[in-house]
């Protein structure tokens, strides 16, 4: 696919959860301009580019990012940090996925300043309506806010 | 002679606080006298010469004016007298050219002020005439000319003429040929100036200035206006000032001068008293200046010796008090400044204090030496006998102590007194023991280690000595004795004897030993707890870390599962037969219940961990909302719950909102098989404690199950009756615990069940 323009940077360490949510993406024809990112790392790379990235725009910045908190490496709470902590990706709207209704973790990414989060139901249709849902939404409103 | 001296006597024995300001005065009204003086004359020297100055120029710049003016006129005859008509008519004695020479004439007739034009001839005799008024001249023309000398071809300005009140002068122009005079041109002009003119020409010379006009024989003085008295001028000195006195005292100076081309002269007459007007104003504001500099000189000289004086005044008072011997008096001096009499001041009250010490002392001494001599004979007096009565109370008093072992030992420490006290501890009588060692009291190894000995000795070298031990009744029993020692001595320092007191502690010895042993017994316990509760930390983390896991790992697979069976029914739904189908179907309703199940326990396990906030809270409210919410799930259904009037509880908010969602919803899911479900919620008061209950007429459960109803996990329904996890009763009865509350059922099958939970009122629950 071709990273230059991307619309949703999906970052999930899960093969079958991130299967799940591309489908759910998708079926909205929301899936034409996301990109999957394995973990942290990874992540951090595409979004300052670096590393694989390294001939990235900077420019470039995606739409959304759909995060999850458990990851091996550098785990999404990190990835926040440095998003939010940033000058020129502050911006960028954060959805972060968690597994469960955890509080730490929820408080945790509210104080770094995510902009929303969704608890990945076991219920398969209902995490692709609330995946898809929340994607839809930050790419209206970051189109209309630019 | 002799009041002069008495004054400057009188002036000696005045104060300093009146003498200052006497001096200052004199000494600012001698100044001020003395700088007016010397600046009033050399001002008003400066002003005289300045003044004169002006009236030069003004003068000079008069005349000049003058002069022009009567040049102009000169000249303009002296072109009338030139013309050819009017020599040729001279010539012919008036005969011929009698017109040309008329309008020659008639010419000069510039303004009204020329008022008649004659042409003379050599006897001076008038040929013509040019008259624009009926101004009737009778001057002499002889006497003009007699007067006026014109010179053959030039022509001249001659003396003033006052006729009938107005004033007149003659311009006079030669009628010449070849150095000859033929006749004259004569042009009479009236001499006449506006009140406002001469004003104005008066204020450009400087205030007060008078501007005379005059004739140089003196014959008339004018201002411009009318003739009027002139000057003394002396007309041979014209170029000196001239000083004199008007008739009404006023002191003028003036300064005459000849207008050319005219006999007449200018003078400017200035009134000394108006020049010097300035020299005046500043002599009365050097007055004010040094009225008021003298006033407030007086005044700050006034507050200046008050201030000096003040406090060498209370000095004064203060020292005539002292020296009246009034030492006592608190007698000091403010020193709120910082000048030499502050120092003396303070030297003086320092002073003061000083002798009021030393008097004070001295006085001190004398009244506690005649105390202590007269107390000294009282008590001598009264010593002895106070000696006798109190030995003889101390001995009964000793004797009587039944509580204490009061004994006197020898300075070979033999018993040589024993009270009742140390009959009833250690069962001797007095003459038992009487001259007996005090080591009798002592245990076997006591006596081996010679301890009694050692507790003399420390007693006579140290003045006391101590002990706790056990000793030895009469019948051989032990006790646990408070001992002490004291050395007696007699006047000369020798030992007499030790007093010896003793107690028996034995009791308070057995309850210090229990204690000792209780306390260890605690300690131990203590450590043990604290051990258990690190042991409980420890695994309550564990928990957390577990359940966090459970949380996130057991769900993951579970997701996919329950993703990948719908993704297969969604895309192969078509391939499959109606068993692979069925087989799908619960494979993702199964994983949905797990995933209820994990959910349920995970907020089960949370609630563990959770504190309380109790606030009141409105049950009627929070009830009515829960059953509005949980309704709007079952609008194909018509259930009837009756809310009755509840009565607040006092509690976490959120949690009993959980419990009542999960009572009600019970009620709901166990109801929902009846034709006519019906659901009560209610309570009832009790002194401690409120009781709630929700009601149903659903399906109610076999009593002999009640007990199982409310652990984890336990359903008394299969799955397939009525969906559900076990854990809800289960996570109500861990709140209904936590709030110290109770929880219970009743129920029948078939019938209905009803769940109570009681919740502690206020004061109760803690």
């Amino acid at each position: 696919m071709n990273d230059s323009y991307v619309e949703i940077l999906l970052v999930e360490d899960n093969p079958h959860d991130a299967e799940m949510t591309i489908r759910a993406l998708k079926k909205v024809n929301l899936a034409n301009r996301l990109i999957h990112v394995k973990d942290g790392a990874e992540a951090l790379d595409f979004i300052f580019s670096k590393g694989t990235f390294a001939n990235r725009s900077k420019e470039n910045k995606p739409k959304v990012i759909l995060l999850d908190i458990k990851m091996p490496k550098v785990d999404g709470i990190e990835v926040l940090r440095q998003i939010k902590s940033n000058e020129d990706t502050k911006t960028i709207p954060v959805v972060i996925m968690t597994s469960s209704k955890e509080e730490q973790d929820i408080i945790t990414s509210y104080n770094l300043g995510v902009n929303s989060y969704v608890v990945k139901p076991v219920d398969f249709e209902g995490f692709a309506k609330a995946v898809s849902e929340l994607g839809f939404y930050w790419l209206i409103t970051n189109q209309v806010a630019e | 002679m002799t009041r002069t001296w008495s004054n400057l006597l009188s002036f000696k024995r005045l104060s300093i606080q009146q003498r200052l300001p006497l001096l200052i005065c004199a000494f600012l009204l001698f100044s001020i006298v003395i700088y007016g003086f010397a600046n009033y004359y050399s001002l008003r020297k400066a002003t005289l010469t300045i003044g004169k100055d002006r009236l030069n120029t003004v003068t000079s710049q008069i005349s000049s004016m003058l002069g022009q003016s009567a040049q102009f006129m000169v000249m303009t005859t002296h072109t009338a007298a030139t013309k050819n008509p009017v020599i040729q008519c001279l010539k012919s004695a008036g005969k011929e050219f009698r017109k040309e020479t008329l309008e020659e004439l008639d010419k000069l007739h510039r303004d009204s002020t020329w008022v008649l034009i004659e042409l003379l001839d050599q006897k001076l005799m008038p040929v013509l005439r040019s008259a624009k008024s009926t101004v009737d001249l009778k001057v002499n023309t002889k006497d003009v000319l007699a007067f006026t000398h014109v010179d053959p071809d030039s022509s001249k300005v001659g003396k003033i003429y006052s006729v009938r009140g107005s004033m007149y002068y003659p311009i006079i122009a030669a009628v010449t040929e070849k150095k000859h005079i033929l006749g004259y041109v004569m042009c009479w002009q009236l001499l006449r100036a506006t009140p406002k003119a001469v004003d104005q020409l008066s204020q450009l010379m400087g205030a007060g200035a008078i501007l005379y006009i005059g004739n140089t024989d003196g014959s008339l003085w004018t201002n411009m206006i009318k003739p009027v008295v002139g000057p003394p001028i002396k007309v041979n000195h014209l170029n000196d000032l001239t000083e004199y006195s008007k008739p009404d005292g006023g002191v003028m100076i003036a300064k005459a001068q000849h207008v050319v081309h005219t006999d007449w002269l200018t003078v400017v007459e200035f009134s000394e008293q108006r020049m010097m007007e300035g020299v005046s104003g500043f002599m009365n504001w050097i007055t004010i200046f040094g009225v008021v500099l003298t006033s407030v000189g007086i005044f700050a000289a006034w507050i200046m010796s008050r201030n000096i004086t003040r406090p060498l005044n209370q000095l004064t008072a203060a020292a005539t008090a002292i020296s009246q011997g009034n030492y006592l008096l608190p007698i000091s001096i403010d020193v709120d400044r910082n000048d030499e009499l502050a120092d003396l001041a303070h030297a003086f009250n320092i002073m003061t204090v000083n002798v009021q010490q030393t008097q004070q002392e001295l006085e001190e001494k004398v009244r506690e030496r005649t105390l202590k001599l007269s107390e000294e004979i009282k008590l001598r007096k009264m010593s002895e006998e106070v000696l006798r009565v109190s030995r003889q109370r101390y001995l009964l008093l000793v004797e009587e102590v039944k509580d204490y072992s009061i004994i006197m030992l020898d300075a070979n420490g033999r018993v040589i007194l024993w009270n009742k006290g140390a009959e009833k501890i250690k069962g001797y009588t007095e003459e038992e023991i009487l001259g007996k060692p005090s080591s009798s009291f002592f245990t076997e190894e006591d006596i081996k280690s010679n301890k009694s000995q050692q507790l003399l000795e420390k007693a006579t070298k140290e003045g006391r000595a101590e002990d706790e031990g056990w000793r030895v009744r009469k019948n051989g029993s032990k006790f646990w004795a408070d001992v002490v020692y004291t050395a007696i001595y007699d006047q000369d320092k020798k030992l007499i004897g030790f007093a010896k007191i003793t107690r028996d502690i034995t009791e308070r010895k057995k309850l210090e030993e229990e204690q000792r042993v209780i306390s260890a017994e605690l300690e131990e316990r203590v450590k043990e707890v604290a051990i258990r509760t690190l042991q409980l930390e420890t695994s309550n983390k564990e928990l957390e870390a577990f359940s966090y896991s459970v949380s996130h790992d057991l769900r993951t697979p579970l997701r996919a599962i329950s993703g990948y069976s719908i993704m297969l029914k969604e895309d192969y739904e078509a391939n499959l037969d109606t068993e692979g189908n069925r087989i799908i179907r619960n494979i993702i309703t199964n994983a949905k219940m797990m995933g209820k199940l994990i959910d349920d326990l995970l907020s089960f396990s949370r609630l563990g961990k959770k504190e309380l906030i109790r606030t009141k809270v409105d049950m009627q409210v929070l009830a009515t909302n829960v059953v509005n919410e949980l309704l709007q799930n079952e609008l194909d259904k018509d259930y009837r719950i009756n809310i009755d009037l509840l009565s607040p509880a006092e509690g976490d908010q959120g949690m009993i909102k959980q419990v009542l969602i999960n009572l009600v919803s019970n009620a709901i899911k166990y109801s929902s098989k009846k034709e006519n479900p019906e659901i009560e919620i209610g309570s009832k008061d009790e002194q401690a404690q409120t009781i709630y209950y929700v009601k149903d007429n659903g399906v109610g459960f076999d009593i002999a199950y009640a007990g199982k109803l409310f652990g984890v996990f336990e359903r008394l329904h299969s799955q397939e009756e009525f969906e559900g996890t076990g854990v809800g009763l289960a996570l109500v009865k861990r709140i209904i615990d936590k709030h110290n509350g109770g929880i219970w059922a009743e129920g029948l099958e078939n019938i209905g069940a009803t769940f109570y939970f009681s919740l502690p009122k206020k004061s109760n629950y803690e």
